[in-house]
């Protein structure tokens, strides 16, 4: 994954936002390298993280695949076919090709990140720009990492490349992998 | 006095605070790969 972004996509109305999504529905739009993650492994990543076969509540949550190549449009039909024919019950994801993705408002894009604000403030040194900001491979991964998708395995190669302060990386270190307690400290707890 | 503040502030990068320097861009962010491809999803 080199890039994610939030925003709104797959209506007919202009420019919209979080207050006025008209007939769009919210949507993640990922950059990444096709050398280390196939576009199979993302639409893994993508029946799993939610459930395709409940209706959504509104238009707003619905659930659709945006193909932009022709092989995207194939893996993806594949996919939902296989997915149908485990479960016994109709996907209720529209396959549609990608015409325009409008970015969602930037107090949107990062979420975990601004739950850390000396990690966020760092990052907004580095990026003043509110788009740069939110197209950083580096904060991309560190967003991850907060919010409990990386792993203790990449954070371990990849903290001296985040760009982060000695302080940041310690921080961000105690909240994505605190020390898990040993038996001693577990035996050491005063009883209530 | 007053007009060159307003100039100041008209043409100074809004990203900038007195004061305080940009820190430079992470490692990761500088070599980007060659080949990137852009998956679309909405999931709820």
């Amino acid at each position: 994954m080199i890039r994610t972004r939030v925003g709104y996509a797959g209506g007919t109305t202009d420019s919209p936002t979080y207050q006025s999504i008209g007939d769009h529905a919210e949507t993640i739009q990922i950059d990444y390298d096709p050398r280390r993650l196939t576009y199979a492994e993302l639409l893994d990543h993508f029946w799993h993280g939610h459930d395709p076969f409940t209706p959504a509540p509104s238009g707003q949550y619905r659930s659709i695949i945006f193909y932009h190549t022709e092989e995207q449009r194939r893996l993806a039909m594949e996919s939902k076919q296989r997915l149908e024919a485990a479960a016994g019950r109709p996907v209720l994801t529209r396959i549609m090709p990608f015409e325009r993705f409008y970015r969602a408002e930037p107090y949107h894009q990062k979420y975990y990140v601004r739950l850390v604000p000396p990690i966020e403030m760092e990052f907004r040194r580095m990026y003043p720009d509110p788009t740069s900001f939110t197209d950083s491979t580096a904060l991309a991964r560190v967003n991850g990492h907060v919010g409990g998708y990386g792993t203790i395995e990449t954070f371990t190669k990849e903290i001296a490349q985040y760009g982060l302060s000695e302080a940041g990386q310690r921080l961000l270190k105690a909240i994505a992998y605190p020390p898990r307690p040993t038996r001693e400290s577990r035996s050491q707890r005063k009883p209530r | 006095m007053g007009e060159t503040l307003a100039h100041e502030a008209r043409y100074r990068p809004a990203n900038l605070s007195f004061g305080v320097d940009p820190l430079p861009h992470p490692p990761m962010d500088l070599s980007p790969p060659e080949e990137m491809e852009t998956a679309t999803f909405a999931m709820g």
